[in-house]
């Protein structure tokens, strides 16, 4: 008797398993990207936003890599599936800076592991003001980011503040301990720091889109730069700090032990949104060479398997209603003209369009980062 | 006939009931382990067989550095921590005060704390825009202690006050669990026969814990030296203790010298665990029957 | 008094939770063996830490000699004390263990050699020089406390139930030789027993406490024969209590004779009969309680479960 009752039970069981895998199912599409805490909010909000809409088509999935827990080797498993021939993986849509981009396209090898869009596909596209700089026939940029210098203008009047890079210089030797940039492997606004230091003195514009290792020979003024810049940097128990992260840098400003930071702009947006910064926190750029921004833009890898729901969520995010979600949950500067989004919001972001763009792909990991661990690190 | 064949029949029902646990063991430890001795004898570009890893280690000046500062840090640590336990451990002993019973139930809540939690309360307090250089502030401007900034952090102090938060406690388990197995009519008959305190220390005492504070010592070194969380948090840019610097590698796609390094930890750790046996096994001469 | 070793006077410790002892007189001359007799928590142990010095006292004064002793540390008292167990530093050898005070009071190498071997032989222990306190049996172990306190000549020895945790066989030897060291030496010697038997075979006097306070101090004989309360004739020897009218009887079984029938000071029936080896131990019911007595073998044969019993006791107490 018991022995018929479970085998009818376990039947059952493995009848609804049936019926539930052939019930009306959307196909998912599945989003990758990596960052701060802050962009993984505003990706939760984006599909949370998708998946609700009456007629959504698919299901919006985010694959989402924190920070320093691995987000490097995001582009190494793709171009890996990509150099082993699989096809049908779950890397339907990628998300990352445009500048970022030429790293994945490196590793893999090749242009063709992101597909070109098709237009028909997405809805909206005309809106954008933002053209990539690379592969502008597969990437759609849905929002732009960019570090700036913030600082409190309470505790630096406007006649004090430094406009060039030159009168950076003197600021910081006049104000020993009173500027910081975080250790640049372990958040992007230190990077950009030493990036923007480094390529102020090299004068050929084509450089800053370039992968070439020649490039390299020609960081040797940015670099000694750097060096004379260190014993002025903000110290703690008698030795120079490069803090780790962007939030280290943000809480030396918060905690007022330091006066100018690189930082990244929604980051600061929001900090003084909610009170941790002060409302006199300003941000702006140097005169001759502001610090580096870039479109974060969408990428459709050729080795996914839903490109029309990649298409489909890409035209969500640059429509108006998406935007303005980019807008207010990460004080993200929108990639369609402001007067298409309705937000009270739209002022804050109107002013820092002006960002340098540096896209150097391997470059960065390979040669620059490693010359800042020999030569500054152990100083 | 009949016992053989029910005994192999029992060893077999022991050898599948084992068997998934085994086969995780191998699986997630030692797997992974051998992967990555093999991997750090590997060239990166090619994967041939090269010690150039282990050369780069050993002779870099950074990366020395990097072996030494962990090295001293962790014996440092190791030595605080075991003086303080001990210390403490004699005071639970011995001492009959009412403290005395409060602190005995209460000096494990540190290791209760998680990591992190700890790590940033103490950052909180003794960070130089923390609780203390606060409450110093509220000092008259000019006088000496006026805006007092500690300087503990991003450097080997505050990572070894870290490590003392976590370490202590378990030391002072160890060590007291030592010293409650020495009768008190032991201490009071070395005191009745005329010897004072500090001679009961090093002639009672310390001979009859000795094996028991070496083993607290093996496991402060072993989990410290691979440390990564506090200093991560609050050490120095540089030198490194060797599990951020382990971690550095790792993201900057350096996976052979990442797995050299995390073999040299190992290294490290085994040394200490091989003292910690030694010590075990070693029968005292007065115990032999 | 003249002879007094050592004297304490209207000494009080007590514990935090009320227990301790309050105002005790005692005094110790000089070669005796004195034994502080009674059940846990009396307080007997509490005395005798309080002499070595292990515990502080509240009130009064401890002497040795005449001299007070009180503010000196356990480390400066002219006593020695042997616990009940634990006594031996297990870690070194029998002879570091004795030559460890020796060298405390810097006595030079070969005479410490000498009186380490006369002392061992002394307590029949000769030779075992280089065992571990492990590798020996507990009365071993004890014989070669006994010897270490002896070794530094104390004035007062001091003994907290010594023998408790030994065998009952081994028991015995140790207090004859106990006893033998002890008169040999001529050594003053307060003993902490619970075990009455041992007390009276051993003492030269024995104090009977009860719950903090003293209740009798004589010889053995005198607690024997004239226990002054109805604690210490309950607890040292058999006794038979006996509720009459108000009163307690008490008397001893050897002072209880017994013939079949009636008549006697106390009549009753017969309860039981046991044989116990070379005597027979027999209980009788009676109207006042349980009487027991002791008749030889012979004897017992006339009696019988339920049988009447005659008693008359040639010796009675009243409380």
């Amino acid at each position: 008797m018991k022995k018929t009752l479970s085998m009818a039970l376990a039947l059952l069981l493995a009848l609804c398993c049936i019926g539930f895998a052939s019930a009306e199912e959307k196909q998912t599409v599945t989003v990758w990207t990596s960052g701060s805490q802050n962009v993984q909010d505003l990706f939760t909000a984006l599909a949370d936003a998708y998946n609700a809409q009456p007629d959504a088509k698919y299901t919006a999935t985010i694959q989402f890599i924190l920070s320093g827990t691995g987000d490097e080797s995001l582009s190494s498993r793709i171009a890996a599936a990509y150099q082993t021939g699989q096809t049908n993986t779950d890397f339907d849509l990628l998300a990352d800076n445009t500048s970022s981009f030429q790293t994945y396209v490196d590793e893999a090898g090749s242009e063709d592991l992101f597909i070109a869009y098709d237009p028909e596909k997405i809805p909206g596209l005309d809106n954008v003001t933002v053209t990539p700089v690379i592969m502008p026939d597969k990437l759609v940029p849905y929002r732009c980011t960019t570090v700036v210098f913030a600082y409190d203008s309470e505790r630096i009047p406007a006649d004090e503040l430094p406009h060039t890079w030159d009168e950076l210089t003197d600021w910081i030797a006049a104000h020993p301990g009173r500027f910081a940039y975080n250790e640049p492997d372990t958040g992007g606004a230190g990077s950009s720091f030493v990036l923007s230091a480094i390529y102020r003195f090299i004068e050929d514009e084509s450089a800053k889109t370039s992968n070439d290792p020649k490039w390299v020979d020609e960081s040797a003024a940015g670099f000694e730069w750097l060096v004379n810049l260190h014993p002025n940097l903000y110290a703690t128990g008698g030795k120079v700090l490069y803090p780790n992260k962007n939030q280290g840098t943000l809480d030396l400003l918060i905690n007022k032990e330091v006066d100018i930071i690189p930082a990244w702009a929604d980051q600061i947006l929001t900090n003084v949104a909610n009170g941790t910064l002060p409302e006199t926190t300003s941000m702006y750029q140097l005169d001759d060479a502001p610090l580096t921004g870039s479109d974060v833009s969408f990428g459709i890898p050729s080795i996914g398997s839903n490109p029309d729901g990649a298409q489909d969520f890409i035209s969500f995010v640059i429509s108006p209603e998406g935007q303005k979600i980019c807008l207010e949950n990460m004080k993200a500067i929108p990639v369609i003209s402001s007067d298409l989004i309705e937000s009270d919001e739209k002022d804050l972001v109107s002013q820092l369009g002006n960002y340098n763009f540096i896209s150097i792909g391997t470059l960065w990991a390979d040669y620059l980062y490693p010359i800042w661990m020999e030569e500054i690190l152990p100083l | 006939m009949v016992n053989q064949k029910s005994r192999w029949k029992t060893t077999l029902v022991i050898v599948g009931m084992l068997a998934p646990a085994l086969i995780v063991a191998l699986g997630i430890v030692i797997y992974p382990i051998i992967n990555t001795v093999i991997k750090s004898f590997q060239d990166e570009a090619t994967g041939a067989f090269t010690l150039a890893n282990y050369t780069y280690l050993f002779t870099n000046k950074l990366s020395r550095a990097h072996i030494w500062y962990t090295i001293w840090v962790t014996f440092l640590t190791m030595i605080l921590a075991i003086v303080i336990s001990y210390l403490l451990a004699l005071y639970l002993r011995f001492s009959e005060s009412k403290a005395a019973k409060v602190i005995s139930s209460l000096y494990l809540l540190p290791r209760f704390i998680p990591v992190l939690v700890a790590v940033y309360a103490l950052k909180m307090i003794i960070g130089d825009s923390g609780l203390i250089n606060r409450l110093s502030l509220l000092l008259p401007e000019g006088s000496p202690l006026y805006d007092f900034k500690p300087g503990l952090l991003y450097n080997a102090k505050g990572i070894i006050i870290a490590n003392l938060w976590f370490n202590i406690p378990f030391a002072t388990m160890i060590i007291s669990a030592a010293l409650s197995g020495i009768s008190s009519s032991i201490v009071e008959s070395a005191r009745d026969v005329g010897a004072g305190k500090l001679r009961i220390f090093f002639k009672m005492i310390l001979p009859l814990s000795i094996s028991d504070v070496m083993i607290a010592a093996t496991f402060v070194f072993m989990s410290n030296v691979s440390s990564f969380t506090t200093p991560y948090l609050i050490g120095a840019n540089h030198p490194m203790m060797l599990g951020v610097y382990l971690r550095k590698q790792f993201s900057s796609r350096n996976y052979e010298l990442a797995a050299a390094v995390s073999v040299l930890i190992f290294l490290f750790s085994s040394i200490s665990a091989i003292v910690y046996i030694y010590t075990n096994l070693k029968e005292k001469e007065w115990e032999k029957d | 008094m003249a002879n007094a070793k050592l004297e304490i006077i209207d000494m009080t410790k007590l514990y935090n939770n009320g227990d301790g002892v309050k105002n005790i007189n005692i005094t110790v001359e000089k070669g005796e063996l004195l034994t502080l007799l009674g059940p846990s928590g009396c307080g007997k142990t509490t005395i005798l830490r309080a002499i070595g010095g292990f515990n502080d006292i509240q009130g009064g004064d401890i002497r040795i000699d005449g001299n007070s002793i009180i503010a000196l540390p356990p480390e400066k008292r002219p006593t020695a004390m042997v616990f009940q167990s634990y006594n031996l530093w297990p870690h070194m050898t029998v002879y570091d263990n004795m030559e460890f005070g020796l060298k405390l009071r810097k006595v030079p190498k070969a005479e410490r050699k000498a009186r380490i071997s006369e002392m061992l032989e002394m307590v029949k222990m000769p030779g075992v020089e280089k065992k571990y306190p492990g590798q020996m049996s507990g009365g071993q172990q004890q014989r070669i406390a006994i010897a270490r306190s002896l070794l530094l000549r104390p004035e007062v020895l001091l003994l907290d139930e010594p023998f408790s945790a030994l065998d009952a066989k081994i028991r015995q030897q140790m207090r004859e030789e106990l006893r033998k060291i002890q008169t040999d030496l001529n050594i003053t010697v307060v003993f902490v027993t619970h075990d009455q038997e041992e007390a009276m075979a051993l003492s030269d006097r024995v104090i009977v406490m009860n719950k903090g306070s003293i209740e009798q101090c004589g010889s053995p004989a005198e607690i024997y024969d004239r226990p002054v309360s109805r604690y210490v004739a309950d607890f040292i020897g058999e006794m038979n209590f006996l509720q009459i009218k108000g009163k307690t009887l008490a008397v001893r079984p050897e002072y209880v004779k017994v013939a079949p029938g009636k008549g006697g000071d106390l009549d009753g029936y017969v309860r039981t009969v046991m044989m116990l080896g070379h005597y027979v131990e027999m209980t009788m019911d009676t109207d006042y309680g349980i009487v027991k007595t002791f008749i030889s073998e012979d004897e017992s044969r006339a009696y019988h479960k339920g049988d009447p019993v005659a008693m008359t006791f040639s010796k009675q107490f009243e409380y």
